[in-house]
């Protein structure tokens, strides 16, 4: 009688999981669907589940618009850079907060760790007055260049954390061998914090790639816009006719990498999460 | 440009200077930044090395002393530019009247931005008020559908896995435009599929019909209310109280009514309630199998064990998560962006502080204005965040590495 | 030791660069109080500036035009203007109405930025100040064509100074289904009052009971939804006779039109969506023109009357035109004698910044890209009305649609310019109007709160 009971209690379970699962994905599952759609069939008053002849007529169209391939290529090159200038910078300074003994270091940490209590967006508006006198208003700059200053705090602690539980021996016997800090850095330690470098890297590469307030407000032209910036133009405020097919293909091409990563990086996001929440 | 054949880069090509190429420039830019780093940095380890010399410190000190600050200078130069200097410069101008298009110098009006904000500003108040709904309302949705979900897949269930990168997904593609654009899609309210399942669900199974209608009366009243605490005035209370148990042919008007504006901002969070799931499933896992062992030795049913072991064990997580779903809502800006820029009327009903704030500094171009607002909202951040801390000694992240 | 000091030395000098870059940034700001000696200096030397320069860019920034349109001025405009100055070199750069006030902000702030921009026709008073005074270079002593500019061109002018030139008209006039109109029994035309106009919403408005709908709208303004855009206050508000200004400059929303105005969307809104707890959802959008007929289905899109700008309407060659009528919108002639039929007219200009160093080459492109021809060929490419009264032949006078639409736009043509503060006023409206369309606030309180802030935001 119990294990008749637990049986069917399990399988609600995994009907409940499943049917929240389902939900969960639905819109993935609308955008792709309404990709394959006729102009038609998207605006149609009924449901139209699956297209009844999905057409790539849609990715045709959006992929012989020159300003999203632009601005596809805009947010690869942007996020690349920006990632690559970030771990750097981040893995140097955590490297000095965990393997270097200097004074001061305990009061600049604590100074580290309390900008995560500063919001970026209470900062936007002398920032941009500031990088307005670089003249970097209207190129890639103001993106991207900030990341090389080691920016984001939670990064910094998550890795000096991780870099800390490296034995000391490991370079103290380095550097009786005569390696500097810097070859201790790239030989000795970067090497053991490869999958919190890997998380970092992740959640890093989301933001970067998710990221609207920052483009819009410094890229002032449609040759600069990153696919954030550009896919929202095609909504089309000013039209009575919303292309949704071509919205939504434009969409699916824009979650691709996205999708990709989340893939491959499944067992970095769950470390990832603690720390990002931290951040707040 | 010429090394890079590729259509869409047409309208680079023909600009001779290679400085014009935004890629080349911003690669440029990156080296020259590198360069800066790696000399500010050194020249910060020579002078925190020099002091160190001269405060007669050991010749391993020394050495300590130079190599940490240059490893950390990236840190320090970035957190004097760009963490130190905006603060101060927006501090000042928070005292100011300065605006971008007029050619008058800032003039200084002490308070005055600050008063206006906190006792006369009405979009403001809404923005105050707006937080307050998602955390009184969208925030406990959030927490208790995530705490059921981690509860659920804790239960040693097979394909855990999967099941939780399916929760978790959303969380990655949330507040990106083009997701944000298909929601739109579906939040339509006369041919959005959402509405179109509400209404084909309410014509197949009249319970359906039936908690529907109460959903909606339930959403519109505390809309109502929260519309009337922004306004300070209650007449949409009033009368949708008077209106009484809402038609058998409603449905929710998502994207198109103040009533429901926010709600579509609920939706999104609950849909991306993975984070705090995970955080959850964390949490349960730090709770000692024995305690549980013990507890069902003694007889207490499974209900019971939750509400005596668990829920107290995950209370400082919960409150963790309340802590950070507040201050994410305070910065709500993308969803709004892309839901409501080109549906005004809307806007007020749904606006968040960032949201705000840039309204007033890039919409008003009033610098003096946004930086007041900054202050406030950092003020509160800081705020939440002490709150946090001082509890923090009950909730162990520092434990999980 | 030594290798230390060097590194010292150039850490030092990396430094102080650092300082002179931040110093130096600050003057580029500082010029721009110079401006307008500058720009005499400019106008005197005019003929200075004839012999070749080298490698100047006229840079100019436009929103949002059709490839075709930017195509047309890549292969004939710009040529020819380079041809006329050598080494000058024209650039186009194109951005988005999406995210133009932040760009602009941007522009203005920097006090740099491209020589030409694309403004619309509420922005003369937004960056009035921040814009050059161009009469010197394009005034009636300068340029006769200027004579064959339309009303458009007061939207183009700050303080009475030319700050560049209006491309098109795009009047909002209202546009109605008379086969519609005669189906749900409403045999009088566009209706010429406020009373009419709301009996008319009552007659012909239809909700589908099933899906608690609109499936019929008897007009739809500027925002279907809420009905209560602060654009369509301001056409009902001018069609009324209202001014927007007291005469000591303080706003005028607590005048009798204003509280009218706002009476009139409030009634037509109740009229079709019925109360607001009904909650009754608006017209499917996204099938084309609301006027207009569904090709596959047959079915009309929903609208009896459009009250909006001619791309809101179906293009000229669809079928339905036969059953359209276009008129201004009447007014309330019973209740105010002031009322007058009116078509609010939006228009894109283009402007030069003040801290433009290019004026004089400027408006030399401005000329070419004016010119009678080149107005209309520039329009042409989006079938809207050149702002210039000769360029309005061919395809204007061809297409009958056109021909009415530009005689009525001549006729009660209203601008929609000299509008103080227009980005906070149309935030303190919208905020105000949605309020309104929800019932939270009464008519005599959305006048009240637009007042008190707009007052407020003016200094008054």
């Amino acid at each position: 009688m119990r294990t008749a009971w637990s049986i069917t209690l399990r399988i609600l379970l995994y009907v409940f999981l499943t049917g929240t699962t389902v939900l969960m994905s639905f819109p993935l599952f609308w955008m792709i669907s309404s990709s394959l759609k006729t102009l038609a069939e998207a605006n149609s008053p009924g449901i139209v589940w699956i297209p009844n002849q999905p057409t790539l007529e849609a990715y045709l169209n959006i992929l012989q618009d020159s300003d999203f391939l632009r601005s596809y290529f805009n947010s690869v090159i942007y996020t690349a850079l920006a990632l690559v200038g970030t771990l750097m910078s981040v893995s140097v300074v955590a490297y000095a907060f965990s393997r270097i003994n200097w004074p001061g270091r305990e009061a600049v940490f604590f100074l580290m760790l309390s900008t995560m209590m500063v919001p970026p967006q209470a900062l936007i508006v002398p920032q941009y007055v500031l990088f307005n006198k670089l003249g970097w208003i209207g190129t890639f700059n103001p993106i991207v260049i900030p990341g090389f200053f080691a920016g984001g705090a939670a990064w910094i602690f998550l890795l000096r954390q991780s870099m800390a539980q490296i034995p000391r021996e490991m370079d103290e016997s380095a550097y009786m061998d005569g390696a500097n800090h810097l070859q201790i850095w790239w030989e000795i330690c970067l090497p053991l914090v490869k999958a919190p470098l890997a998380t970092i890297a992740t959640f890093l590469f989301v933001g970067f790639w998710n990221s609207l307030l920052n483009p819009l407000l410094y890229l002032q032209t449609v040759d600069l816009y990153t696919l954030p910036v550009y896919v929202a133009t095609l909504y089309n405020i000013n039209s009575s006719v919303q292309q949704w097919p071509t919205i939504m293909a434009a969409a699916v091409l824009t979650t691709v990498p996205l999708m990709i990563v989340f893939f491959f990086a499944q067992r970095y996001i769950l470390e990832g999460v603690m720390i990002s929440g931290l951040k707040g | 440009m010429g090394f890079l054949p590729i259509p869409f880069l047409d309208s680079f090509q023909k600009k001779g200077v290679m400085m014009d190429n935004p890629y080349i420039h911003v690669i440029i830019a990156a080296m020259f930044s590198v360069v800066f780093i790696i000399f500010t940095s050194l020249g910060l380890g020579y002078i925190a090395s020099l002091v160190a010399r001269l405060v007669g410190a050991t010749k391993r000190v020394q050495e300590n002393t130079f190599s940490g600050y240059l490893f950390s200078g990236p840190w320090i130069i970035g957190f004097l530019l760009f963490v130190i200097f905006p603060m101060v410069l927006s501090l000042y101008w928070s005292f100011t009247d300065y605006r971008v298009t007029e050619n008058v110098p800032p003039q200084w009006v002490g308070f005055e931005n600050y008063a206006k904000l906190i006792f006369r500003d009405s979009g403001f108040r809404a923005s105050f008020f707006n937080t307050m709904f998602l955390t009184v309302l969208g925030l406990p949705l959030q927490i208790g559908v995530a705490l059921v979900l981690a509860i659920l897949l804790n239960q040693k269930t097979h394909g855990e896995r999967v099941f939780r990168m399916a929760f978790y997904l959303p969380v990655i593609l949330g507040y990106n435009t083009a997701v944000l654009l298909c929601w739109r899609l579906m939040l339509n309210t006369g041919t959005g599929i959402i509405n179109l399942l509400i209404r084909g669900f309410s014509n197949t199974f009249p319970p359906f019909r039936y908690l529907n209608r109460a959903a909606i009366y339930g959403v519109e009243v505390v809309n109502a209310f929260f519309l009337g605490l922004s306004n300070n005035k209650f007449n949409l209370l009033n009368k949708v109280l008077e209106a009484g148990f809402p038609a058998e042919n409603r449905v929710p008007l998502w994207v198109q009514s103040p009533m429901w504006s926010k709600m579509s901002v609920v939706l999104l969070m609950v849909w991306g309630c993975g984070a705090m799931m995970l955080i959850f499933l964390a949490g349960l896992n730090n709770i000692p199998k024995e305690l549980h062992e013990a507890a069902e030795v003694d007889g207490a049913s499974a209900w019971k064990r939750f509400w005596k072991i668990s829920f107290p064990l995950l209370t400082p997580y919960i409150f963790y998560n309340l802590v950070v779903g507040l201050i994410a809502s305070m910065q709500i800006f993308e969803p709004i962006y892309v839901l409501y820029r080109d549906n005004q009327p809307l806007v007020s009903s749904t606006i968040s502080m960032v949201y705000y704030l840039w309204q007033a500094s890039f919409r008003h171009f009033e610098i003096g204005y946004g930086s007041a607002m900054s202050w406030i909202i950092l003020v509160i951040i800081l705020v939440v965040t002490l709150i946090q801390f001082r509890l923090q000694d009950r909730w162990v992240n520092y434990e999980l590495y | 030791m030594k290798h230390k000091e060097q590194l010292v030395l150039i850490s030092l000098l990396v430094l102080a660069s650092l300082v002179l870059a931040a110093c130096s940034g600050q003057a580029t700001v500082a010029p721009k109080t110079e401006a307008p000696a500058a720009e005499e200096q400019a106008a005197t030397e005019a003929p200075a500036e004839e012999a070749p320069m080298d490698d100047v860019t006229l840079k100019v920034y436009l929103l949002d035009y059709t490839p075709d349109t930017i195509e047309w001025l890549n292969s004939e405009i710009n040529p020819a203007f380079e041809a006329e100055h050598p080494g000058v070199t024209v650039e186009i750069t194109e951005g988005s109405w999406s995210g133009w006030d932040t760009t602009f902000s941007g522009f203005f702030a920097a006090g740099e930025g491209p020589d030409i921009i694309n403004l619309g026709s509420e922005m003369n008073t937004l960056y009035g100040e921040s814009l050059a005074d161009m009469d010197a270079y394009l005034g009636e002593g300068a340029w006769a064509d200027i004579a064959n500019f339309g009303p458009a061109l007061e939207n183009a002018k700050y303080e009475g100074k030319l700050r560049g030139l209006p491309i098109f008209t795009a009047p909002r006039y209202v546009f109605c289904r008379t086969d519609l109109m005669e189906d749900s029994g409403w045999t009088t035309g566009t209706p010429k009052n406020f009373a009419e106009w709301v009996s008319f919403a009552e007659q012909t408005s239809v909700i589908d009971p099933a899906t608690n709908s609109l499936t019929q709208q008897a007009l739809v303004p500027v925002d279907a939804g809420s009905m209560a855009d602060w654009q369509w206050w301001l056409l009902v508000f001018y069609s009324l006779g209202g001014e927007l200004y007291k005469a000591d400059g303080s706003p005028n929303f607590d005048s009798a039109e204003a509280l009218a105005a706002t009476q009139f969307l409030y009634d037509m809104r109740v009229a079709t969506y019925g109360p607001a707890a009904d909650a009754v959802g608006a017209l499917p959008t996204g099938q084309g023109s609301v006027i207009d007929v569904n090709d596959e289905t047959s079915q009309d899109n929903g609208a009896v009357c459009l009250a909006h700008s001619g791309w809101a309407a179906p293009p000229f060659d669809r079928p339905v035109w036969e059953n359209v009528s276009i008129d201004p919108f009447y007014g309330d002639t019973e209740n105010f004698p002031n009322s007058k039929p009116v078509v609010l007219a939006f228009n894109d200009w283009l402007a030069v910044p003040e801290y433009s160093p290019n004026k004089e080459l400027a408006a030399e492109w401005l000329k070419i890209a004016f010119s009678k021809e080149a107005n209309h060929k520039w329009n042409e490419t989006m079938s809207l009305i050149p702002a210039r009264n000769d360029a309005q032949y061919g395809y204007v006078v061809e297409s009958p649609q056109l021909k009415i639409e530009a005689e009525l736009a001549a006729e009660y043509g209203v601008g929609f310019a000299g509008i103080y503060e227009s980005s906070k006023l149309s935030t303190i409206m919208q905020d105000a109007l949605g309020k309104l369309v929800t019932e939270e606030l009464t008519p005599e309180e959305v006048v009240e709160k637009i007042q008190a802030e707009y007052a407020e935001a003016l200094g008054k």
